[in-house]
């Protein structure tokens, strides 16, 4: 974030020695700078929306160090087509690298993790609509998710999907609602594509247009136990936003592996879910956003991928 | 008369194979790593004591009826049938067969013997023991949450198409090991030589580059086709030599 903001920063600089109140205007800026929240929309024919702190980039542009999967497996494991690249920057006080990812064209759309860069706290990723063996891929780690939560539904309870047509939040008719859900997944995977863990959280909810109602949701996670690796950690949660037009399901998690196994040259791997989120817009699209990062000695060999997709 | 000897030569055997084979069949997709430890564990005791004198090899088979007992836990005392059919045809005087080679050679057979018995094992476990955990949970309306069960996922349900692609290279990489050993220590070309330690160092690669996720099941197959490479690196030096003495006299 430092090294990509450099730039801007002195521009604001000259403004200040140039105009009337030029101090303050490149205060302004400067602010703008730092919590340069950006999106970029599907306006320009995009099938997604990608807010957090990126800028747009190129593959080459980046010189942060490749992750083992691109360099020894190129695309895999989730090939995009046509793909964006963009830098994802830490946030500077948190070293949070929150991103958040929606399908506005309700078509699946995928962020994969190219590159990072530890020195300037910066990742390159590309984001876009999976190719046909990426989709066949997520579809099925979708249906092992549902699987599990056929389980746990079998166990006694099953609320998701259910929709409580008489709680209206804001008084609007139950009849204006439509009930939809989606999906918001995150996956970190080896180099060979190989899932280690992942979280996948589903929402479902009502929407009018305006507003999100009878919003229920559930997740599905799964892990590598047989060499080591557990789930230290879990909570999930739902809320609205203040105007209820954003409605979120909430995974946080960690998963863990002993400092000698699976190998003791990774040392103890750690990967942190804070949270995986999956937002229902009041339009009926899915989005959603996620903090995740690991630690470990075999760091190289870890990345993530990212996907929201509206429900079938 | 001779074939009857011989026949009965292989019955030891024969029994080890049951008990071998028995050893999934009981306890599922856990008893192949058994098999392919025990299996080794015959091999490696008979391949030692094949040169031994009558006395050396009834000495051997108790030795190795004790280990089977005091492993009992470990499903030793599955292999202890085999091993006292060993015993009588080792008293009788009965040659049962086993890998008649020179030390050098009986070791890099040996060794490849075991990384295809520890890849095949490692494979089996990854493929069929449910390595993955599952569990999944619940926010209501009112925001009450329910936790489910951890439930165990097989490989391929995880990984579809992927967990095939790394299941035959890994098994691609054993067999290269395996036999190009075989083939070397039965008086192959370099090119055998060639085939193992490309299937070794490609066995050592996949098992680091899959550390964090696969490469412990492929680890001991990785080890022992290592040790292949280098079995069979004694024998080359060892013909070598002969080669240049034959040149010289």
């Amino acid at each position: 974030m430092v090294a990509r903001n450099a730039r801007p920063v002195r521009w604001s600089m000259r403004i200040a020695a140039r105009k009337p109140h030029g101090a303050f205007v490149a205060a302004v800026a400067l602010v703008l700078v730092l919590t340069a929240q950006t999106a970029y929309a599907g306006s320009n024919g995009k099938a997604y929306k990608l807010t957090g702190r990126v800028q747009p980039s190129q593959a080459n542009a980046f010189s942060g160090r490749p992750t083992a999967r691109v360099a020894t497996a190129g695309a895999q494991p989730v090939s995009l087509v046509d793909p964006d690249y963009y830098i994802l920057s830490a946030d500077p006080t948190t070293g949070a690298y929150m991103v958040g990812l929606e399908a506005i064209a309700r078509v699946p759309v995928a962020l994969v993790e190219v590159a990072d860069d530890p020195a300037t706290n910066e990742q390159l990723i590309a984001v876009g609509r999976p190719s046909a063996d990426g989709q066949s891929w997520y579809e099925a780690q979708l249906a092992v998710g549902d699987a599990t939560s056929s389980t746990s539904a079998a166990g006694g309870v099953a609320i998701a999907g259910q929709i409580d047509s008489s709680a209206s939040i804001i008084g609007a008719t139950a009849a204006a609602y439509v009930a939809t859900h989606g999906f918001f997944s995150t996956f970190w995977m080896d180099p060979f594509g190989i899932t280690v863990n992942s979280v996948i959280d589903e929402a479902h909810w009502s929407y009018n247009g305006s507003t999100v109602a009878n919003l229920t949701g559930n997740d599905s996670r799964q892990w590598l136990s047989g060499n080591g690796w557990a789930e230290i950690s879990h909570s999930i949660g739902a809320y609205y936003n203040g105007a209820h037009t954003v409605g979120t399901v909430w995974t946080n998690d960690n998963f863990r592996t002993s400092s000698w196994f699976p190998v003791p040259w990774c040392g103890t791997s750690n990967t942190y879910y804070q949270a995986n989120n999956a937002y229902g817009f009041a339009d009926g699209h899915i989005g959603g956003g996620v903090n995740t990062w690991a630690t470990s000695g075999c760091l190289p060999f870890l990345s993530y991928t990212a996907f929201a997709s509206p429900g079938s | 008369m001779t074939t009857g000897r011989a026949l009965i030569g292989l019955v030891p055997w024969l029994v080890a194979g049951v008990a071998v084979l028995a050893f999934p069949i009981l306890m599922g997709p856990a008893g192949l790593l058994y098999s392919a430890g025990w299996t080794l564990v015959l091999i490696a005791a008979r391949g030692w004591t094949a040169e031994q004198p009558r006395s050396g090899r009834v000495w051997s088979d108790c030795l190795l009826g004790a280990v089977c007992l005091f492993g009992a836990y470990l499903g030793g005392w599955y292999l202890l049938p085999s091993i006292a059919a060993f015993l009588l045809v080792d008293v009788a005087g009965v040659e049962s067969p086993v890998v008649h080679l020179r030390t050098r050679q009986r070791w890099e057979v040996v060794a490849a013997l075991s990384t295809l018995c520890a890849g095949v094992a490692g494979l089996a476990y990854l493929l069929l023991g449910g390595p993955y955990s599952s569990a999944s949970s619940s926010v209501g309306v009112n925001g009450a949450v329910t936790n489910g069960p951890v439930n165990t996922l097989d490989f391929l349900a995880v990984n579809g198409g992927r967990g095939v692609v790394v299941a035959i290279i890994a098994a691609s990489l054993i067999a290269a090991v395996a036999v190009g050993a075989l083939l070397h220590t039965a008086g192959g070309r370099r090119s055998t030589r060639l085939l193992t330690g490309a299937g070794a160092v490609g066995l050592v690669l996949l098992t680091v580059i899959g550390s964090v996720s696969f490469g412990p099941w492929l680890a001991p197959s990785a080890v022992l086709a290592t040790l292949t490479w280098f079995a069979g690196r004694t024998i080359s030096s060892s013909r070598e030599a002969i080669r240049s003495r034959s040149r010289g006299g």
